[in-house]
């Protein structure tokens, strides 16, 4: 119970640190570029093309495309970093064999899931405005759909076994293969060329960097108070089949 | 070029494709969930691969770069899915 009066206020004061942080975005925080795409053909109409050049058309940005940083950039950080969380409790349930851990890492990858369907939805809005396409098989764009995959892969997996121990353990081992992909999809916009932009390469303003750490502290606590409400009400769940079961004998 | 690029990819689908098997062979709906478990962790590989033989097959300006560049891809994947195929079989056999 104290647990969940935790969780209540978390989710409140993550759920007005977001909504600060999305004025901030659009109030205080100032414009930047970050450079245009250059495509080989025209793909879509609903932006007009700045200039053609030698290597092809170029599309304009609408100035309020960038304010996504503030929310996808923060989301997507959230994915991994609960992802992460999962596959930490999946080693430790190997290592341990207690079943809290299984509990624990299949609520984090419950809750990662949340932030990765965000993540696909505020990415797509992006590229929509910014690149004219909703989307495209570009590396980053391509491995997070990946890790996407592999996460409702790890439910599928889990439904489709009715032995308990062994669904634990067959959960944790594909949890720990799935988490390989995703630091893979975070630095391979550093290894390969891409069309993603990695903004904290050259630095940023303060008025750009506050909004975003905000919107990085509320979706964090957001997500942990998702994740614990699950929690709590997973292991009320298990002591109402411990009672049921204990009245059929 | 090609026959390498076979035996790479190869290794590659057998050591992380046996791991997956054994967990799928006790599931309710076996053939089913192995492609659902199997099709996205293939697809780095896959692309590799692809890449790779592509330019051994092509050839052109910047082939051999492209041709390495896939194996080095191809590597990569083998060593960590190796690895971690490699870790974490004894738990599934144990279960």
């Amino acid at each position: 119970m104290k647990q969940l009066k935790v969780a209540i206020v978390l989710l409140v004061v993550g759920g007005l640190l977001t909504t600060a942080a999305f004025f901030m975005a659009f109030y205080t925080a100032e414009v930047q570029r970050f450079g245009t795409i250059t495509v080989t053909e025209q793909l879509d109409t609903a932006y007009p093309l700045q200039s053609v050049s030698a290597d092809g058309f170029q599309y304009g940005r609408p100035w309020f495309s960038q304010k996504i940083f503030y929310f996808h950039v923060p989301v997507a950080e959230a994915s991994f970093l609960v992802f992460g969380v999962a596959a930490f409790f999946a080693i430790r349930f190997l290592i341990t064999k207690r079943r809290e851990y299984d509990t624990k890492s299949r609520m984090a990858m419950e809750t990662s899931l949340i932030f990765v369907v965000l993540t696909m939805i505020t990415g797509m809005l992006w590229t929509r405005a910014s690149w004219g396409i909703w989307w495209e098989w570009e590396p980053r764009l391509t491995t997070y759909f990946i890790m996407t995959l592999l996460m409702i892969a790890y439910f599928v997996l889990r439904n489709s076994i009715e032995d308990e121990e062994r669904r634990a353990t067959y959960g944790a081992v594909f949890a720990i293969i799935a988490f390989i992909d995703a630091p893979i999809s975070f630095f391979i916009t550093r290894l390969i060329p891409s069309s993603h932009p990695i903004v904290f390469q050259s630095g940023m303003a303060s008025s750009n960097l506050v909004p975003f750490i905000v919107a990085q502290v509320g979706m964090l606590m957001v997500g942990y108070a998702i994740y614990t409400m699950r929690m709590g009400e997973e292991i009320l769940y298990e002591r109402v089949e411990a009672v049921k079961e204990a009245l059929e004998d | 070029m090609i026959p390498l690029v076979l035996t790479a990819g190869s290794i590659g689908i057998a050591g992380v494709g046996t791991l997956l098997a054994t967990m799928s062979v006790n599931t309710k709906g076996k053939d089913f969930v192995l492609t659902v478990l199997m099709v996205p962790l293939m697809y780095p590989l896959l692309l590799a691969a692809v890449s790779a033989t592509t330019a051994a097959v092509l050839g052109g300006d910047g082939s051999v770069e492209q041709f390495w560049a896939g194996m080095g891809g191809i590597a990569g994947y083998d060593a960590i899915m190796l690895l971690a195929a490699y870790a974490l079989y004894e738990f599934v056999i144990g279960a």
